[in-house]
């Protein structure tokens, strides 16, 4: 019994002893910790990008950063949303990295460290950073969160298919509706091997082919929940759904649209559809899943009509920071300049696919010659410069109904015959629901 | 002071609640309060960063159960409990029946139906979500057959169900397994020697024997089936088009992704009143329909 006892507390004492040592020794250094979602290859460029950090600007300002994974995008705004109720300033991260469903709830936060406050405060401004990026995290005027994993919609298609049939990719909606027919691949049964294309549009896609219409065009009021949390939609009204469930309807009744809302891109790697929309991020992935099978083309997202010119949206994640002593403030910014720095978003890009954030790093030699390898990538960085920096995604509480909401109802529409103008009054009037639902419960009088 | 504490401990009487006090603590803090908690704020409307708003009474349950993806949620868990419920004591007791005697061969076999308990959920899900995948998926390549199981509502189901009876195979295979092997062999022998065949020894006396472990088992599936949430979460996301969404994934959605704590917290307490019911229902017909040895 003796010796467990004096085992005990002689282990105690060591593991204080070395808890001592350990905080004394970094008593100088200002420790952040960065709170992200990156994993695999993400994960990867993120501990070199920390570590070179570390090792240059860090070591020679007095700070050191400290990575941690907290799962995927969802899980780390639920561990924020957890730690910031109870309040305690303290005990959130330093920075933390979400995609744009973090947005309503950090909006609520009152101390959110709002971007231009935080540059201004260091004697800094935002204007190396692109318009398109700095436009996509913009609410009520300001920039609630720097955006770092930059990504938009690309067009993907099976080049030695097209190729084989004589076509380009298609410029709109109606081209693709034309080429849909002779993109349908049957096997010796008469079945269909091969789709069109295979996608039920949602929030994700109709961001985009709303917002291009007409130059520049929103979901919802409030520009998207940019200005505010939206009071109700303005599709309906502005018909520019309906514009788009159009040729949506004439795609399907070529009978090359397949209603497919998961593995749409194991689909296409294995030659099941002809082309895809999915996100730029996934350029590098999908390039590596189509291996040899063939030939991988990509475009410009196709407009809905010729009037639709405002290109598309920027999406992805933003680094989202909290009001502390200004001490630590500042080293957040030191860090976050470095993340965003030219040369990190080129490091960046090179390693995962996502786009440059900032608007000097187009201008790098090196990263104009890694375009010229890789001229997918720049498809995907010129669609994108083209495009209006103020098509926004959308921010709206109840993301997940009204994702359900469209995706549903456009199903409906093809595969129950549903009218078009009863397909969009059906979804403003859910969507509208659930906004009106949301407004009360944080309405301030009852 | 400590005589008089070993004092109180010598009583008989006050010892057993001693002992249990501080797991008795523990289900307060954790359990009892949280839960009572949520039935409280139910009748609340709640803000976003979760602070109560105004006392509404009853109408978060009333807007729930006019909520047409409410009901649907509530359906879909129904039809996953139709399908996993039986699937799962069919599956179980087929592979308890197939390795009932103490072989050697057997043992391997053991080995195999419990290992899926030293597997982690997540995991399990992913690899079931990219097996069934309709066109690249390998179980469709192994049948023959073009299913289109995730995006299909009753198959998406049915591939769930699957997940379900795995996940549960192992601690169910083993409960099974040691209450047929531990039957007293002697009702068996006399059975046999009296001349009835495998079928009537399973029946007769076999069966009603081991109905104490299998209603645990059936009611335990039941639970599962209720309660399941998270294998769905990784594997399907709830759909396609919300078909496999079930009431605590439900549940789950509007507490942590649209943070409408409202409608979270009166799912929870309907839940809760749920999973009761059966419960009840379930001792008493325990009470009721289970042979017990004497």
């Amino acid at each position: 019994m003796k010796k467990i006892t004096v085992f005990i507390i002689s282990l105690l004492l060591v593991s204080l002893s070395i808890y001592a040592a350990g905080s004394s020794e970094n008593s100088d250094v200002i420790h952040l910790v960065w709170w992200h979602s990156n994993s695999g290859v993400l994960g990867e460029a993120t501990d070199a990008l920390v570590e070179e950090f570390n090792k240059t600007t860090g070591a020679e300002t007095g700070i050191e950063v400290e990575a941690v994974y907290q799962g995927s995008a969802n899980d780390t705004l639920t561990r924020v949303k957890t730690v910031a109720q109870t309040g305690n300033t303290d005990d959130l991260p330093d920075l933390v990295q979400l995609d744009a469903t973090g947005v309503v709830d950090m909006s609520t936060y009152e101390n959110i460290y709002y971007i231009d406050d935080l540059a201004a405060a260091n004697g800094d401004d935002l204007s190396f950073m692109l318009d398109h990026a700095l436009e996509s995290m913009r609410y009520k005027g300001k920039v609630i969160g720097l955006p770092f994993n930059a990504s938009t919609i690309l067009f993907y298609y099976n080049k030695t298919l097209f190729d084989s049939l004589g076509y380009e990719a298609p410029h709109t909606l109606d081209e693709l509706i034309e080429i849909a027919p002779s993109l349908i691949g049957k096997d010796a049964k008469g079945n269909i091997s091969r789709y069109a294309l295979a996608n039920v549009p949602t929030t994700y896609e109709l961001c985009a082919f709303i917002g291009m219409q007409n130059g520049l065009s929103y979901i919802t009021d409030m520009k998207n929940g940019h200005e505010g949390t939206p009071t109700h939609t303005v599709f309906r009204k502005e018909g520019t759904l309906n514009a788009f469930l159009e040729k949506w309807r004439d795609l399907y009744q070529t009978g090359g649209l397949y209603n497919l809302t998961s593995g749409v891109s194991a689909e296409f790697a294995a030659g099941r559809t002809a082309c895809m929309l999915a996100s730029t991020s996934s350029l590098t992935s999908v390039l590596e899943a189509v291996g040899n099978r063939f030939e991988l083309g990509v475009a410009p997202l196709p407009m809905v009509n010729e009037d639709a010119t405002g290109g598309v949206n920027l999406g992805g994640g933003a680094l989202f920071t909290f009001q502390k002593d200004s001490e630590r403030e500042s080293a957040v910014w030191t860090f976050m300049k470095f993340l965003t720095s030219a040369q990190a978003q080129l490091y960046w890009h090179i390693e995962t696919g996502y786009l440059p954030v900032n608007r000097y790093t187009y201008e790098i030699d090196e990263y104009n010659a890694h375009c010229e390898e890789n001229p997918l990538f720049r498809v995907a960085s010129d669609q994108l410069l083209a495009s209006n920096p103020e098509v926004v995604g959308l921010w709206i509480p109840n993301a997940y109904q009204v994702y359900y909401s469209f995706q549903s109802n456009i199903r409906s529409m093809l595969e129950e015959n549903l009218s078009i103008d009863e397909t969009v009054s059906r979804m403003a009037d859910e969507i509208d629901g659930y906004l009106d639902d949301f407004n009360e419960q944080n309405s301030n009088q009852h | 002071m400590k005589a008089a504490i070993l004092q109180v401990m010598n009583k008989e009487k006050v010892r057993p609640y001693l002992y249990i006090l501080p797991a008795l603590f523990l289900a307060f803090v954790f359990v009892y309060i949280p839960f009572i908690q949520s039935v409280f704020s139910s009748f609340f409307s709640i803000r976003q960063n979760g602070e109560l708003n105004s006392f509404t009474g009853l109408e978060n349950y009333r807007k729930l159960f006019a909520n047409e993806i409410f009901s649907e949620s509530f359906a879909n868990t129904f039809r996953f409990m139709i399908l996993f419920v039986p699937l799962n004591i069919i599956l179980i007791m087929t592979a308890v029946l197939l390795t009932e005697k103490e072989r050697k061969g057997n043992r391997i076999y053991e080995t195999v139906f419990m290992l899926p308990m030293a597997m982690g959920m997540s995991s399990i899900a992913l690899i079931f979500k990219y097996m069934f995948r309709p066109s690249v998926g390998i179980i469709n390549r192994i049948i023959g057959y073009d299913i289109p199981w995730t995006n299909d509502a009753f198959w998406a189901m049915l591939s769930v169900a699957f997940l379900g009876v795995f996940l549960d195979f192992g601690l169910d295979y083993l409960l099974l397994l040691s209450a047929l092997r531990n039957l007293d062999r002697s009702v068996v022998e006399a059975a046999r020697l009296d001349g009835a065949s495998e079928v009537q020894v399973f029946s007769r006396i076999k069966l009603p024997l081991i109905t104490p472990t299998l209603f645990f088992v059936l009611f335990i599936s039941i639970k599962d089936a209720l309660l399941i949430c998270a294998p769905i979460m990784v594997m399907t996301e709830g759909g396609p088009f919300r078909s496999t969404q079930t009431i605590v994934y439900y549940y789950y959605i509007e507490a942590f992704r649209n943070s409408n704590y409202a409608a979270a917290y009166s799912i929870s307490t309907l839940v809760f009143i749920i999973a009761a019911l059966i419960t009840f229902l379930s001792a008493k017909i325990e009470r009721q329909g289970v042979h017990y040895e004497s």
